[in-house]
């Protein structure tokens, strides 16, 4: 596919965010003019937000995958951070985080070099078994287990799952590819956070008691089953301009990713229940934390990966 | 010499201490931007000064004095030349015996001339993201200068990245917690009581897990 007809599709992504982002932009002002409430201010920070990233993005897409790569790394840092900032860690492990973060640029070098077979286990065997050796060295048992089950979920969440979003950039062509590697990317990402807004809408609207979840009062089964058709129609809207997936593999795919985000943003939600960080928003005061932001891709990023692999790059 | 100090915070400690780090500041609209100020925080890794620093804008960094012992940070001439010209501290003397004056006399001659003294009360770092007792040179500083206000910081996560005696670096999210500015109460003990409650309820607002 022409370098040039890559540079348009991209064009028209970025086309379709910022036509987005400018009406729930419109949208907000108009409430904030019209019907002025206290929580509010939440909802600007967030599309606030929301123009960063995309601008930021809109900046590495166009500086070429490398770059990407770098930033879907330090993305990996900053979540692998946050998570070992607000678990509890045992003082005789310090020195051993220090090599879980050291597993980063590995693992993302492994994508660099398109090292599929080891890509996929160095972190689920190699890391896996490793830290706990090196805490074993350490020689404290008290909390053992526990730390190291924390640790290693988080090394799986934060570093492994949203390494398959940078694979995604390195993909080769399967033939008829739009975009090649960054259109999945985008399409990823893209699908993602239309999900999440349709998902955290419909939450807001439907929260009669029996639809509410246990483990969070932002989203309900409504935003399930309104989140699913909601993102088979933007998927199906979106593939064509950037993966290679039929219609109806779109609709499945988007559907696919409705239930996973859903499941990831309750799985977190889970977690901060655990640390009792439920009535805090975020994990972090300010923004919001990255976990908070990560939640829905680190469950749809490895799937989506696979769906794609399934139905375009192994079954010939 | 103050290009130099804002090259180094711009260049080396801001991309350290919000990258590598990052920081999460509670209440930041009680930093007094201006002097003269009392900043008191607990003390738990060589990092804690730098951190404090890199809350002020670049324009106000030259207002700001950290508070830093003479017999560590000017034990040779390279540090001290660092240390006095580039963080500006006021090096106070720890050590009794070698006091040849008043060992508060730096640090108000600094709030007289409408300055930010940041002082670790703790006098030492002490074991990590504890807090030890708290030394009443705040309050008798406060005692000279009873318009002051004490400002209290209570700073969470640097004794785990960088703690006393490890020179390895681990990043983890630190918080700063920035409390309600406090007076002299007309006694020194008064004075300390005050700061200890205050330092007490910031750390346990933040709520973070104990490190063990």
């Amino acid at each position: 596919m022409p370098f040039v007809q890559t540079q348009a599709t991209l064009l028209v992504t970025f086309g379709g965010v910022i036509v987005i982002l400018s009406l729930a932009t419109a949208g907000y002002l108009a409430l904030r003019w019209w019907r002025p409430q206290p929580n509010l201010s939440k909802v600007g920070a967030r599309i606030r937000l929301s123009w960063i990233l995309a601008a930021i993005f809109l900046l590495a897409v166009f500086s070429g995958p490398a770059i990407l790569l770098v930033y879907v790394a330090f993305l990996s840092f900053l979540a692998l951070k946050e998570f070992l900032s607000i678990t509890p860690t045992r003082r005789s492990d310090r020195r051993v985080l220090f090599f879980a973060y050291v597993a980063i640029p590995l693992q993302f070098g492994l994508v660099w070099w398109g090292w599929y077979e080891l890509f996929v286990i160095f972190i689920p065997v190699w890391v896996f078994l490793v830290l706990p050796t090196l805490m074993v060295s350490v020689g404290d048992t008290e909390g053992f287990l526990r730390a190291a089950a924390t640790l290693g979920w988080g090394m799986m969440t934060t570093v492994f799952s949203l390494g398959y979003l940078a694979y995604l950039l390195v993909l080769p062509p399967p033939g008829h590819p739009p975009a090649e590697g960054i259109g999945l990317f985008l399409f990823l990402v893209v699908v993602t956070q239309l999900s999440d807004v349709s998902q955290f809408l419909l939450g807001k609207r439907f929260n009669q008691p029996a639809l509410r979840l246990k483990v969070t009062t932002t989203r309900t089964w409504a935003s399930l089953a309104g989140g699913i058709p909601a993102t088979a129609l933007i998927s199906w809207l979106a593939a064509p301009l950037l993966t290679p997936l039929t219609p109806w593999e779109a609709v499945g795919v988007g559907a696919a990713m409705a239930v996973s985000g859903f499941v990831g943003y309750i799985t977190t939600a889970a977690i901060k229940g655990d640390l009792n960080l439920k009535d805090r928003g975020s994990m972090t005061p300010g923004q919001g934390g990255i976990l908070n932001r990560i939640d829905t891709i680190m469950y749809s990023a490895p799937l989506f990966f696979y769906l794609v692999l399934y139905l375009h790059y192994w079954p010939q | 010499m103050r290009l130099l100090q804002i090259l180094f915070f711009v260049l080396i400690v801001r991309p350290l201490i919000m990258v590598v780090l990052g920081l999460n500041i509670h209440n930041k609209e009680r930093l007094p931007l201006h002097g003269p100020a009392i900043v008191a925080a607990n003390h738990n890794s060589h990092l804690d000064a730098l951190t404090l620093l890199s809350l002020w804008p670049i324009n106000r960094l030259h207002q700001v004095r950290p508070v830093a012992a003479a017999d560590y940070f000017l034990a040779n001439p390279w540090l001290a030349w660092f240390t006095q010209n580039i963080l500006r501290i006021i090096p106070i003397e720890r050590r009794p015996e070698f006091r040849e004056e008043d060992p508060l006399a730096l640090m108000s001659e600094a709030l007289d001339r409408g300055e930010i003294v940041v002082i670790f009360p703790e006098g030492s770092r002490g074991a990590p993201e504890q807090l030890s007792e708290f030394k009443s040179g705040i309050s008798r500083l406060a005692e000279r200068h009873p318009e002051v206000p004490i400002v209290p910081v209570f700073t969470h996560g640097l004794g785990k990245s960088l703690p006393k005696g490890d020179f390895l670096l681990v990043p983890f999210f630190v918080d700063v917690s920035i409390g309600e500015w406090l007076h002299w109460q007309d006694s020194v003990e008064a004075t300390m009581q005050t700061y200890e409650a205050a330092m007490k309820q910031l750390a346990e607002q933040l709520k973070r897990p104990a490190w063990k």
